[in-house]
């Protein structure tokens, strides 16, 4: 019963009672397209009848992938996702809290940058020709991908590409980025797997080190990342006295250079939290579409496809599935890479496509926004 | 390993069940211990040890991980030894951007008439946790 009142509020702030039960929410969720068990409605409307304790919502929470298409499509304007990870939150003192996917070690990874006292080394990536500062107006926050690197180093994705290419085109602009050798994780991952408490900590030490190295803009490569330090860091209690960006937006408001050459075709798959959670739809297309043809998936901006798993939480057949699908929409396209702006849908969408049953029909080229841009400015060169 | 602080955390030890756990009995019966800050840990194999598991036990604040298993050839169950160094090579670069000290981890491969040998790594292994300091991931540390 000390859990209904908690429960009330999340009723109450989400507006859950205002469902209508259309099912709207249903129809549009990638994950009911492959799990036909699953329903944003029916874990809404369990929620409501019987608690967190109905075992279809103690099950079910941990199965969404909080892309947020159904939020998109609730003609009420439910924020589903936000309302699960809510939920999730409540289930926070619980031994079950969905199944960690990789054993659980990048949440380890997570939890570990939040003890004060490490002293990370997490800036090998900093090739010399690379113009980065210790101090200054400007942030490049690279988030978790040095550890991503090395993790997912048997997939063949090359993570810490990104990084450098995103100081590169810094670097064009003339800007040399701060880059904090004790940066922490974004707490993304965490938060919505429930750890509020290490959030916080992360958080603090993050905003730390902002203060200390004197920025006031705050630019990232990952929609996660923008995401969390944009819409989640500020409270009302500070001022919070930094812009953020992602570096698609940052480009978009500068006069960047770039020398159109359509001789490639690109699709582009809008990661959740830079599409619908920030509404950054147009940035990325612009930029893409300067550089090469850009071809638009059947499921694309508000009504993007998910990239079949977030905050490293649960992948299963299911996610295979929604994965596969979104691989065959890309191929449709008939185009020769797919673009993507978060790391994470290139690890998933990159797993996916190494089936050794399936790489015939699946394989395409796959980079990061951050990347196509950097080598057009190569071709710039050597023009 | 009287050189070893015994109010710093555990060190945890993964012993194969095949020959590293014999060495580990044969131990025993030559009237032998492990010293106090191992905890030793049987798996059926070593392979099956992969870097989340290490994490967690890092993140909980142990000082340090040995994970102890067969010969690249005599493994029971075929791929156990390359999984380890794979899964080594992995856990070494992790460390490395977590600013964990290398001296932390060690992954090492023995036959079943390697006591003597097992034995001395662990003294060694400890002798060289004990120069560090507390590992900063340590409760309360």
């Amino acid at each position: 019963m000390d859990q209904l009142e908690p429960l009330h509020q999340i009723i109450d702030e989400f507006q859950v009672f205002h469902c209508v039960e259309c099912g709207k929410c249903t129809g549009a969720c990638p994950l009911a397209q492959v799990d036909l068990e699953f329903s944003p409605r029916l874990v809404a409307k369990h929620v409501i009848e019987e608690g967190i304790n109905s075992p279809y919502v103690r099950e079910k929470t941990w199965f969404c992938l909080t892309c947020g298409l159904c939020h998109e499509r609730c003609p009420i304007g439910i924020p589903f996702a936000h309302f699960i990870r809510a939920i999730r939150l409540l289930y926070a003192r619980e031994p079950y809290r969905g199944h960690l996917s990789h054993g659980g070690g990048l949440q380890s990874l997570m939890r570990m940058q939040a003890a004060r006292k490490l002293r990370q080394d997490r800036l090998d990536w900093v090739t010399p020709e690379l113009r980065v500062s210790m101090e200054g107006e400007f942030l490049y926050f690279v988030g978790c991908l040095p550890y991503f690197e090395i993790f997912f180093s048997d997939l063949g994705v090359s993570l810490k590409k990104i990084a450098t290419d995103t100081v590169r085109i810094l670097n064009t602009l003339g800007i040399e980025p701060v880059v904090l050798s004790d940066e922490r994780c974004c707490g993304h991952d965490l938060l919505w797997t429930g750890d509020e408490e290490t959030f916080d900590r992360l958080r603090q030490l993050n905003l730390e080190s902002f203060h200390k190295a004197g920025v006031r803009t705050i630019i990232t490569a990952c929609g996660e990342c923008s995401y969390v330090l944009k819409q989640l860091y500020p409270d009302s209690t500070n001022p919070f006295p930094f812009e953020v960006m992602h570096l698609s937006e940052f480009l978009q408001k500068t006069d960047f250079p770039i020398e159109k050459k359509r001789d490639r075709a690109v699709t582009y798959q809008d990661p959740c939290r830079l599409g619908r959670f920030q509404g950054v739809y147009d940035a990325p297309r612009q930029l893409l579409g300067s550089i090469l043809e850009l071809r638009e998936m059947r499921h694309s901006a508000a009504g993007a496809w998910c990239c079949g798993n977030s905050a490293w939480l649960g992948c299963d057949r299911y996610s295979k599935q929604m994965q596969v699908e979104r691989l065959l929409e890309a191929q449709g396209t008939q185009s020769d890479i797919l673009v993507t702006a978060c790391p994470k849908c290139q690890v998933h969408l990159t797993c996916a496509m190494r089936d050794v049953n399936r790489v015939q029909d699946l394989y395409m080229e796959i980079k990061d926004l951050a990347s196509v841009i950097a080598e057009s400015l190569e071709r710039d060169d050597a023009a | 390993m009287s050189s070893f602080d015994n109010n710093k955390g555990p060190v945890l030890a993964f012993f194969c069940n095949w020959a590293p756990y014999r060495c580990l009995l044969d131990l025993g019966k030559s009237g032998r211990s492990l010293p106090r800050p191992i905890h030793p840990v049987k798996v059926m194999c070593a392979g099956r040890v992969d870097a989340s598991i290490l994490l967690y036990a890092f993140e909980k604040g142990v000082e340090g991980v040995m994970v102890i298993g067969c010969k690249e050839k005599e493994c029971r169950y075929g791929p156990g030894p390359q999984h380890t160094k794979k899964m080594e090579e992995h856990m070494r670069g992790l460390m490395g951007v977590l600013g964990l000290e290398p001296e932390r981890f060690s992954a090492m491969n023995y036959a079943s008439s390697d006591t003597d040998r097992l034995f001395m790594d662990i003294i060694s292994f400890l002798h060289s946790i004990s120069q560090l300091d507390r590992s900063p991931l340590a409760r309360g540390g």
